[in-house]
């Protein structure tokens, strides 16, 4: 006599989700033998029995196992691979210097194009309107407290734009391309960065020629506030949004100009020494700080949140 | 015949799992021999997979290559949760994914995405049955990724669900899922075939 439960389970229970298994002799003996007795006693699942095997026969001839063998040497690579010191996997991971420049100056090409245009223009204008102040304002260090102000400000709000789903519609066709997302965001990165480092270089160079001055420490008025702004905008925009980092630059920026006109002792605007201070210097603690909030903001691109809520 | 030779004759044709698991021991205490022999066992099943996820010749060989290595370097960390052969799948699966830099896809529809499948019967089962082979080949070309994935498994790899729930890192229910998901896919195309049919 057929008992009316097998392996803990009524025998007139369905079993359709077991079936490719059933077929594929990979349940266990138990359920192995539930699955037969109730194909034995139901019609419709004996139907459905049918229509995996149909399936799993197209199946395996659609997908049969091609004739390919890997290569002969296959092991032998993996061998190679496996005996390897750290240093060689880093220098083939790096491949030939000029292949990675070559392949870089490509990618970084490729990104002119997407980047957003406005970042271009704004630098160059804003820029282009400091070096016409600074020509004809007479008044002590006003023109390199132009250079020190605009040139970090025009870069950091850059940054803020260069990555992510709210300013780049390309940006989900760019990821779905086997580059890096760190790759792209770093040329993106470079290429805003030289190209205001270039400007901010050749109006120095044109203040020195008009105004005279010592181009080094001119330059040092600028080029770490910069570095240091552009890193943190850059992250703020991936972390959070890009108008969060230009709202975080432009309270900087404002206390800076505040506190160049105003001297107030005692607080964050006065002009000894301070944060606000600090930061608008070039110094091995400025370029420490900017070359950690880079590299956070290169660590942390490919966890960006990708489309928009 | 050595014994020996009769040990790796029997390695490479033997029992699965218990002779996988006896070959990884012995990789996770450094054996070539024993990583060579384990080759020798997953290289065909491993590359055919591999190919359906790239197609493509040269990123498969070089996955599988990823995937003996990481095989040599973890396999101390096999814990035994999952079969041998499970395990290496998971990982080739793993790697072409990061390879690709592809996100996994994920087509299943919205209501049957997590639900365990109705073990009710249903009553189009005979259309797919009493199918031609190159009506149904038609269909399984138009299915997505994660359809075409979960047949290639069950009825070419032969996995268990729980081998196939390990390898697409994912719960046993979600592979019945995506299994009847393929075949109301399957239904389905059928179906849009049968009229485009009666329509010309």
């Amino acid at each position: 006599m057929t008992s009316s439960r097998i392996d803990g389970q009524p025998l007139r229970a369905h079993v359709t989700t077991l079936l490719p298994a059933y077929l594929n002799h990979t349940l266990d003996a138990g359920e192995h033998e539930r699955v037969g007795a109730h194909l034995s006693i139901c019609g419709a699942c004996q139907a459905e029995l049918w229509a995996w095997l149909a399936i799993a026969e197209s199946t395996r001839e659609a997908f049969a196992a091609p004739a390919i063998q890997p290569s002969p040497d296959l092991l032998s690579q993996v061998w190679g691979r496996i005996d390897q010191t750290p240093l060689d996997r880093l220098a083939q991971r790096l491949g030939p210097l000029h292949r990675r420049l070559a392949v870089g100056g490509r990618l970084a090409l490729a990104q002119v194009w997407l980047i957003p245009a406005g970042i271009w223009v704004l630098s160059a204008a804003v820029l282009l309107l400091c070096f016409t102040g600074m020509l004809f304002w007479h008044i002590g260090t006003y023109p390199r407290s132009i250079l020190g102000a605009f040139v970090p400000l025009t870069t950091a709000i850059g940054m803020a734009f260069i990555y992510g789903p709210e300013y780049d519609e390309s940006l989900e066709v760019t990821l779905s391309t086997p580059v890096s997302p760190r790759a792209v965001l770093l040329s993106r990165a470079a290429l805003v960065f030289a190209y205001n480092f270039a400007l901010g270089l050749t109006l120095t160079l044109a203040l020195v020629m008009v105004r005279g001055g010592d181009f080094s420490m001119l330059i040092a008025y600028w080029a770490g506030p910069t570095l240091l702004l552009a890193g943190l905008s850059l992250l703020l925009s991936l972390t959070i949004s890009s108008l969060t980092g230009i709202a975080c630059i432009g309270v900087l920026w404002l206390a800076r100009v505040v506190g160049a006109a105003f001297d107030f002792p005692g607080t964050v605007f006065g002009s000894g020494s301070g944060p606000l201070t600090e930061i608008w210097k070039t110094s091995p603690i400025t370029l420490l700080v900017a070359l950690i909030l880079f590299a956070c903001a290169v660590l942390y691109v490919p966890f960006q949140r990708r489309l928009k809520a | 015949m050595t014994q020996v030779d009769v040990w790796e004759a029997q390695a490479v044709a033997g029992e699965p799992d218990e002779m996988d698991v006896a070959l990884l021991a012995r990789v996770a205490h450094g054996d070539r021999r024993a990583l060579e022999l384990l080759y020798e066992r997953v290289r065909l099943p491993v590359l055919h997979y591999l190919l359906h996820l790239t197609s493509d010749r040269r990123n498969a060989e070089e996955l599988l290559q990823d995937t003996l290595v990481a095989v040599w370097k973890n396999a101390r960390s096999f814990a035994g949760k999952s079969s041998v052969r499970a395990w290496i799948f998971g990982i080739a699966r793993q790697r072409a994914y990061k390879r690709l830099r592809r996100r996994e896809p994920v087509y299943v529809a919205l209501e049957t995405a997590d639900a365990e499948p109705s073990e009710e019967p249903e009553p189009e089962a005979a259309l797919l049955a009493m199918a031609e082979r190159a009506e149904l080949a038609r269909a399984l070309a138009q299915l997505n990724t994660v359809q075409r994935e979960v047949l290639l498994l069950a009825f070419v790899h032969q996995l268990s669900y729980k081998e196939m729930a390990d390898v697409m890192d994912v719960p046993v229910g979600t592979v019945k899922s995506r299994l009847n998901s393929a075949r109301h896919a399957l239904r389905q195309h059928l179906s849009t075939g049968k009229e485009a049919d009666d329509d010309e």
